[in-house]
């Protein structure tokens, strides 16, 4: 096998597992009942979802 | 609003300025719920925008302002004058329509002009309007510094007033039901903790008005302590469910005054299915944890207007 094969069979491998890596980290947070929750302070814990509420200081 | 519920998600609360950028963000899906004035969330539903009102944010809580010293006593006094309302889709500009309709005044008699809430307050110290009708803290904030008066608070137009209401995206309620849940839940909980002792001292409004105007609205405390407790029963945080009568009022008074184009059935656009068993409301606190110097300190440098940038040459 010649050495430009090669190259481009790197670059590929490389521009594969960037754009898998890409995807994985796109993947939204999933809410799993049941799962640990948060200390009151949310200091040190693992969230299990987020959602994001708007509000105007108003009432 | 706490940022993290007792059982692990985090809420982040997303501040706005003006509903037409709420609105917006809820559009967009950069926000998954939000807090709106009713008759908007109606027009959304109305336009196709999958959301449904799951729940009341409070009762009452707002107030009809005009001059220290005008000479306006009643409502009929309005007529020919310029009322600033928060939004044409807002339950206050009903309450203004029905109050005309109520007193016999024709539907043009007065001015109703579109103002923003936090402007509310200057356009009447300037006496660009002659009153205004907006929700809380805008009237308690006209009425401490001197230069408003309450002609009437909403309690005593129509008891039970609602304004904001909590709209949540259609997606969210049918892939993230138990989230949209805990949410409501956690709102009827804190409503009950608000108003429980609302007879014996009303410690927890205090403490709430302490933590939300320094951590959350940027207000004075005093400010908000003032909203929550003169009187009492100014704002009200239990009963809400949405009521269908209530709506159905909302709705009929919106498409006759031209606000919505068509009615809508009341399952169009509501879903009360996560309005929790108050009995069954777990109120997970008595005393509500207070901010330590360090996060007050943090909160008051954010809030401090940046330094402009020196210009570039």
């Amino acid at each position: 096998m010649k050495k430009w094969q090669l190259l481009v069979g790197a670059v590929a491998v490389v521009g594969g597992l960037y754009l898998l890596n890409q995807k994985l980290s796109q993947k939204p947070t999933q809410y799993i009942p049941g799962g640990p929750a948060a200390t009151a302070d949310g200091v040190g814990a693992q969230p299990r979802a987020e959602f994001g509420v708007g509000f105007l200081p108003v009432t | 609003m706490t940022q993290h519920s007792a059982s692990g998600t985090v809420f982040k609360a997303q501040k706005f300025t003006d509903f037409p950028s709420m609105k917006e963000a809820l559009i967009a899906r950069k926000i998954d719920a939000t807090f709106m004035i009713a008759p908007l969330a109606m027009k959304l539903a109305s336009d196709g925008v999958p959301v449904k009102i799951c729940y009341l944010g409070h009762r009452d809580g707002s107030a009809l302002v005009v001059g220290k010293d005008s000479p306006i006593r009643d409502f009929k006094d309005l007529a020919g004058k310029t009322v600033a309302i928060p939004s044409r889709f807002s339950n206050q500009n009903l309450l203004m329509q029905r109050m005309m309709k109520k007193n016999g005044m024709p539907i043009d008699s007065m001015v109703l002009k579109e103002v923003p809430p936090p402007e509310h307050p200057s356009a009447l110290a300037s006496k660009a309007v002659d009153a205004f009708i907006v929700g809380e803290p805008h009237p308690s904030k006209a009425e401490l510094e001197g230069y408003g008066r309450v002609l009437y608070l909403m309690k005593d137009l129509w008891p039970e007033f609602i304004s904001c209401v909590l709209v949540v995206r259609e997606e969210v309620i049918l892939q993230q039901r138990p989230l949209v849940q805990e949410l409501v839940d956690g709102i009827a909980a804190s409503g009950e903790w608000l108003d429980e002792d609302r007879e014996t001292g009303a410690q927890h409004r205090k403490d709430a008005a302490f933590v939300v105007g320094n951590m959350f609205y940027s207000q004075k405390p005093e400010l908000l302590e003032h909203v929550l407790t003169k009187p009492i029963d100014r704002v009200s945080y239990t009963n809400l469910m949405p009521p269908k009568e209530t709506f159905d009022e909302i709705m009929d008074l919106a498409v006759e005054t031209k606000v919505l184009p068509r009615r809508m059935e009341f399952a169009e656009y509501v879903d009360t299915s996560f309005a929790p068993d108050l009995l069954k409301v777990d109120v997970p606190f008595d005393r509500l944890p207070m901010p330590t110097e360090a996060q007050l300190a943090a909160t008051k440098a954010a809030s401090q207007p940046k330094p402009a940038e020196p210009a570039k040459k």
